[in-house]
């Protein structure tokens, strides 16, 4: 490889410092003892932590957003799985054109989607309940899921599955025997991203919550417009500390390899 | 379960495939196949890549159905029973090991599928492990084991739900010729002490001739030949067969006369042959043919020899000689066209490259054949 010149490797430092600065000014901010979101804090409290422990509307919120993006993920990995499997196995030639519609939402602003997801809800009336934001986020998150396990599963021999039937496996046992263990690193990254994203989606959320359930980056977003309290900046350290932990559990668990995509089974 | 009326009692073990056909589309890949695999034969399907033989064994595991025709396995029409309920086994081309379980947890999935007990599981997969010859590799990782023990672990995993049939595609094909024999001479021990009916796919003739008591020559979806190893070699009933199985020495020619002799005008001159040796034709005057001869058929006459009784003799000049160990190959050029002998070396004399002698062979020996059609041309890269 060709040596950097000083100039480009500065530049890269530079960069690579940027990157992580929003979180560092956040996280300082939130330790700010004054009334407003400043950086570098003048004194140092606690007071924000505690005002986000203990006003109910933020645990809501949290726990709100947490058991959504848990269900989003579960959901939509189950569904892409399938999907994936059986446009595989028995409808191969279908699967590009299958790929493509599911890679449509990433090229709908999410503005548009809220409009046309909030039009579709109402219809069906279940706006400002929590299966119209799940639903919505299923929408938002299938490409992040469907690929990695889309990739997965295309490395598995498809005559595994054929051994597994040829012993007596159904081939739904075969499913669960093989190849579910064997695609476990493209299902993992499915997890992680769609729970992440589901976590942090606002636009096509804010269309969709109602006066009994919001999320927290909504919540957020609607905080700021009245208040710019340095509670939110509280708020947002803990929810890069939930994703953070997120990431940490996923990594002892499934090893770090499931970030990248691996070249073969 | 259910069972379909079954007429008369079949051996456990046996296949009879009835006029089977499977198309793709336009491509008819299988075109009316019908063959009977008796019960504890050790069976090949052997033929060029795109011959059928693997879709023959797919159709027989019920991964695919057939267009039209019917397949019985112990007297048993399979159309309607999936796989899973089918008494096969099958090793893999790939041999598709479960790469997170270990050799072991490989063999025990189907019996753990059957709720066999614990320790019934644990004997039998101890009992095929140690049949298979890989005794004390129960706990290794697939990744762990190299080519030949894969095999193996392939093998055990399908043997020790005992099937009473087992179906093998290709599976020695990824391996180095001498793990090759190694596993070939195992695979014939392992299937004459179960006795265990073997369907055998490969494209490697050498390998069908030594492993096989039965080998089903195919091509183009069709059979061509069914038959003992001896019998495929000895007698092939077209030139395809010919062609495909061992060496021979082919000279297209017209046949100018049929009738209790034939005599058939080729390059290397005109041969006068009893009309016994035709072959899957009807000789009539006028008709192109392909003479066949098989090289350890031919024999070089020492200077003035005379050719024998029942012998057809020709002039030739030797251009090259090459001993292998106890035979020596002699190429030769008979008036134009290269043939190949094969001798004793201890029996060839002073036969030197240059050297103009005279050949024999017994006229009964030489095979006359229809030439290939354009179809099965292409399957030896020849254009008819």
């Amino acid at each position: 490889m060709r040596k950097l010149t000083p100039m480009t490797r500065a530049a890269g430092i530079l960069l690579l410092l940027m990157l992580p600065a929003p979180i560092v000014i956040v996280f300082g901010a939130s330790f700010n003892g004054t009334g407003y979101i400043q950086f570098p804090p003048e004194s140092l409290s606690l007071r924000w932590y505690v005002e986000a422990f203990t006003d109910p509307r933020w645990g809501r919120a949290v726990l709100t957003s947490l058991w959504i993006a848990a269900v989003t993920a579960t959901l939509i990995t189950a569904i892409s799985f399938l999907a994936a499997y059986f446009t595989l196995r028995y409808a191969p030639r279908i699967s590009s054109w299958l790929e493509l519609a599911i890679f449509s939402p990433l090229f709908f602003p999410h503005a548009s989607m809220g409009v046309a997801a909030v039009a579709l809800m109402a219809g069906m009336g279940i706006v400002g309940t929590p299966w119209a934001i799940i639903l919505a986020h299923l929408m938002v998150t299938i490409p992040f899921s469907y690929r990695p396990i889309h990739v997965a599963l295309k490395s598995v021999d498809p005559d595994l599955i054929r051994a597994a039937e040829v012993m007596g496996a159904s081939e739904m046992r075969a499913l669960w025997d093989i190849v579910l263990p064997i695609c476990r690193s493209g299902i993992l990254t499915s997890l992680l991203f769609t729970g992440i994203i589901s976590f942090d989606e606002v636009t096509v959320t804010m269309f969709l919550i109602g006066p009994d359930i919001t999320t927290l980056p909504v919540q957020i977003f609607t905080f700021i417009q009245d208040d710019a309290s340095p509670v939110l900046a509280a708020i947002s350290t803990l929810s890069v500390v939930i994703t953070f932990i997120a990431i940490l559990v996923l990594e002892r668990v499934a090893g770090l390899s499931f970030f990248v995509q691996r070249q073969s089974g | 379960m259910t069972h379909p009326a079954t007429t008369q009692a079949a051996a456990i073990g046996s296949i009879d495939i009835e006029k089977v056909s499977k198309s793709y589309g336009d491509a008819e890949v299988l075109s009316e196949v019908s063959l009977s695999i008796p019960a504890g034969s050790f069976l090949t399907l052997l033929g060029p890549s795109g011959c059928g033989k693997t879709t023959l064994l797919r159709l027989i595991a019920g991964f695919i159905d057939p267009t039209r025709g019917r397949i019985r396995i112990d007297g048993r029409d399979m159309t309607q029973v999936p796989t899973q309920k089918r008494p096969i086994g099958m090793v893999f081309q790939n041999l598709a090991l479960f790469p997170h379980f270990s050799v072991a947890e490989n063999i025990a999935y189907g019996l753990k599928l059957q709720r066999r007990p614990q320790t019934e599981i644990a004997e039998r997969v101890g009992r095929f492990i140690q049949l298979v010859g890989l005794a004390g590799l129960g706990d290794r990782r697939i990744a762990q084991l190299s080519g030949g023990q894969k095999q193996r672990v392939a093998l055990a995993r399908s043997l020790v739900l005992e099937p009473s049939i087992l179906l093998l595609d290709e599976p020695l094909s990824a391996l180095d010729l001498q793990l090759r024999k190694q596993l070939q001479f195992a695979l014939k021990d392992i299937q004459r002490q179960l006795r265990t009916t073997f369907v055998f796919v490969t494209h490697d003739q050498e390998e069908a001739t030594m492993i096989s008591d039965r080998i089903v020559v195919m091509s183009n979806g069709h059979v061509q030949q069914v038959g003992s190893p001896q019998e495929i070699y000895a007698d092939p009933q077209n030139l395809f067969v010919s062609k495909f199985i061992g060496e021979v020495n082919e000279l297209p020619g017209r046949l100018r006369a049929a009738g209790s002799t034939l005599a058939i005008e080729t390059g290397a001159g005109t041969f006068e042959l009893p009309a016994a040796v035709a072959r899957g034709m009807n000789p009539a005057a006028g008709d192109n043919v392909v003479m066949c001869l098989r090289p350890e058929k031919i024999t070089l006459l020492d200077g003035g020899a005379q050719p024998g009784p029942g012998m057809v003799s020709a002039e030739a000049r030797i251009l090259d000689t090459l001993v292998i160990g106890p035979l020596t190959r002699v190429t030769l050029d008979v008036a134009g066209t290269r043939m190949t002998a094969v001798q004793m070396t201890d029996r060839l004399g002073a036969a030197a490259p240059g050297e103009r002698i005279r050949i024999a062979f017994p006229a009964d020996a030489a095979r006359v054949f229809a030439p290939l059609t354009a179809s099965l041309a292409r399957a030896f890269g020849e254009h008819a």
